[in-house]
């Protein structure tokens, strides 16, 4: 039944402490975590709903971990790439994010 | 007397008093039936001295040391019963005394002594880094530069000191060398043009620190009979070298940043790679093999070169071949097929071997691939051409500019130990000076392509023009000028170029 019906074209990330970010599905598809849980051919909760609770990433990290994965869909066919910024503080926890959703290549 | 309250003290015994003056004895006299002195000070504050009249002091003592009057106090049930007995004075100066002596000078040191030190802070401390201390051969090192600086002597000789390594401090007094302006009469008051020469030959240094190359007014650097395994990329910052010598050390490779140094118009005149365990191509099967007698021709050829004009020789460089790219993710895990022999596995295998993927044919001069697909090496699906970086390598970039890099490492939970080694190399990497990008100068931490490209350096004491000096194309001689470049790129945009495209 789910494969007949075409995934919806954005997903719902939700973070530890509560808050959804609304991401393009296929920006989101940057993270082999993601991609695995929102297959539309898994059985997973979260691919039927297209909602993906992240309970150990706060909004802060997860805000910059949906700017990277528009960053990322915006320029991965541009030549040009200008830098994104990280603040400092943020850096080990994104670190560890990044680690967490695959997001090394 | 019956009007008298049951409590009040038995009246003494009437006797007769003789009008006789008795004898008094000091020891009645302390027996007098009077009350003691009662002083403001003494009373005690509390309301139960002033109601229903004067009754008897319920507490002795002064202000501070109050204690219960235990004769007549209805607290005393007998158990809490203190002893109104004063414990024996000792001579010792209460500090809390109240009694100030007029004294000249403060008498400070006599608080500061009685004061205890405090004790362990109670929340959890991170471990101090233990601090490197000065070795021996450091401190000679310190006076040998600090006599260069005190008699404006530009050339340190710090021949076979012994150092294990170049700390920071050694570092700065290096800068801080320079020779003594002339004064003279018309002569302009400028400083020198920067002509510092250091001589580190003979010692053991393993690695170079990145501060090193801060000092661009080195001329001289000589760095001979050391242990380098690796050069620092930013030593092309060192742009008034003239002179640098890396003979009789560890180095595998150069990093492809040192071209900067022998381009047109820089001014190295001599670089020496000798007696380095350089990587060596490793021949595809369709290469001949060189022929020992044209070689040696050209050696002697080249060498009449070098003997024509010695003060006005310099470096062409000539493109020989290139590996194939060394793929890996930000985690430092590579994933290509290829990958550039490792340091820490074989460090007794001297000059390795590593393969070629590219390398100019000796007849026709042009660049042969020996498969078409040689400068992508890739297990399949496991990576995708972008540009984009991704977000570790954008996290560790941010980590780098953390001035709190070295303590960065401690911060990780013990489940996240590749984080912590990748922490570590960063903090390695940013000792050393920073890994930029080969083509974009940008500052990376985890290059995503690595490969290796050999170069010719070929020495020639005047501008070549295309038709008196056919690209010499020789690959792999055994000249030891033909060194191995490591390039470094942050993304695949700034890969190889095609050569043949140039």
């Amino acid at each position: 039944m789910d494969d007949l019906a075409p995934p919806s074209k954005y997903v719902t990330l939700v973070s530890g402490d509560g808050f959804e970010f609304v991401v393009l599905r296929e920006a989101a598809m940057v993270s082999p975590i993601i991609k695995g849980m929102l297959d539309p051919r898994s059985q997973f909760v979260e691919a039927q709903h297209a909602r993906c609770v992240f309970q150990e990433m706060s909004g802060t990290v997860l805000d910059k971990v949906v700017e990277y994965f528009h960053y990322w869909y915006r320029y991965k066919d541009s030549e040009d790439v200008p830098d994104m910024d990280i603040p400092v503080e943020l850096c080990l926890e994104l670190l560890a994010a990044a680690d967490y959703l695959g997001l090394d290549q | 007397m019956s009007e008298e309250p049951p409590s009040s003290p038995r009246l003494p015994a009437f006797t007769v008093q003789s009008r006789k003056r008795s004898h008094v004895s000091p020891q009645s006299l302390r027996f007098n039936s009077s009350d003691p002195a009662i002083f403001s000070s003494d009373d005690d504050p509390g309301l139960d001295n002033y109601v229903e009249g004067r009754r008897k002091k319920r507490y002795v003592g002064s202000w501070f040391q109050q204690q219960l009057d235990s004769v007549d106090s209805s607290f005393d049930n007998g158990a809490g019963r203190v002893s109104t007995v004063p414990a024996k004075r000792s001579l010792k100066r209460d500090l809390d005394s109240g009694i100030f002596l007029g004294s000249d000078t403060t008498d400070g040191e006599d608080f500061i002594e009685g004061l205890e030190a405090p004790a362990m802070p109670r929340l959890p401390q991170i471990a101090p880094r233990t601090m490197p201390r000065l070795s021996q051969p450091e401190i000679v090192a310190r006076q040998k530069i600090q006599d260069c600086v005190d008699r404006g002597n530009e050339m340190v000789d710090l021949w076979g000191v012994g150092l294990e390594e170049l700390s920071d401090d050694i570092v700065n007094r290096l800068g801080q060398v320079t020779s003594i302006p002339v004064v003279a009469k018309d002569v302009a008051f400028a400083p020198p043009p920067p002509n510092l020469q250091v001589f580190l030959a003979l010692n053991k240094l393993s690695r170079l620190p990145g501060s090193l190359c801060d000092i661009t007014n080195l001329t001289v650097l000589s760095l001979r009979s050391n242990e380098l395994t690796e050069l620092p990329s930013a030593i092309s910052k060192l742009t008034n070298l003239t002179e640098l010598n890396l003979s009789h050390n560890k180095l595998r490779y150069l990093p492809s940043q040192i071209l900067e140094l022998v381009k047109p118009g820089a001014k190295l005149r001599d670089l020496s790679v000798a007696f380095n365990p350089l990587w060596r191509p490793q021949r595809p099967d369709s290469c001949t093999t060189d022929d020992a007698g044209e070689e040696r021709e050209r050696r002697s050829h080249k060498s009449s070169w070098v003997s024509m004009q010695r003060d006005k020789r310099h470096y062409m460089v000539h493109w020989l071949g290139q590996s194939p790219l060394q793929v890996s993710n930000s985690n430092g895990r590579i994933l290509s097929e290829f990958c550039l022999p490792s340091m820490d596995e074989a460090p007794e295998l001297l000059e390795a071997q590593v393969p070629v993927a590219a390398y100019i044919d000796e007849e026709s001069g042009a660049p042969v691939y020996v498969s078409p697909q040689a400068s992508a090496g890739l297990r399949k699906g496991e990576a995708t051409p972008s540009s984009v970086p991704s977000l570790t390598e954008l996290a560790l970039r941010s980590c780098y500019r953390s001035s709190y890099l070295r303590d960065l490492d401690l911060l990780i939970p013990e489940g996240l130990s590749h984080l912590r080694k990748l922490l570590q190399r960063t903090s390695l990497q940013k000792d050393m000076g920073g890994v930029t990008c080969s083509t974009c100068r940008k500052t990376i931490v985890v290059p995503l392509l690595e490969w290796v490209e050999w170069r010719e350096l070929l020495k020639c004491s005047f501008p070549l023009r295309d038709a008196e000096e056919p690209p010499r194309a020789r690959i792999f001689t055994d000249e030891e000028l033909v060194v191995p470049l490591v390039y470094r790129a942050c993304s695949w945009r700034c890969g190889p170029k095609d050569k043949k495209q140039e």
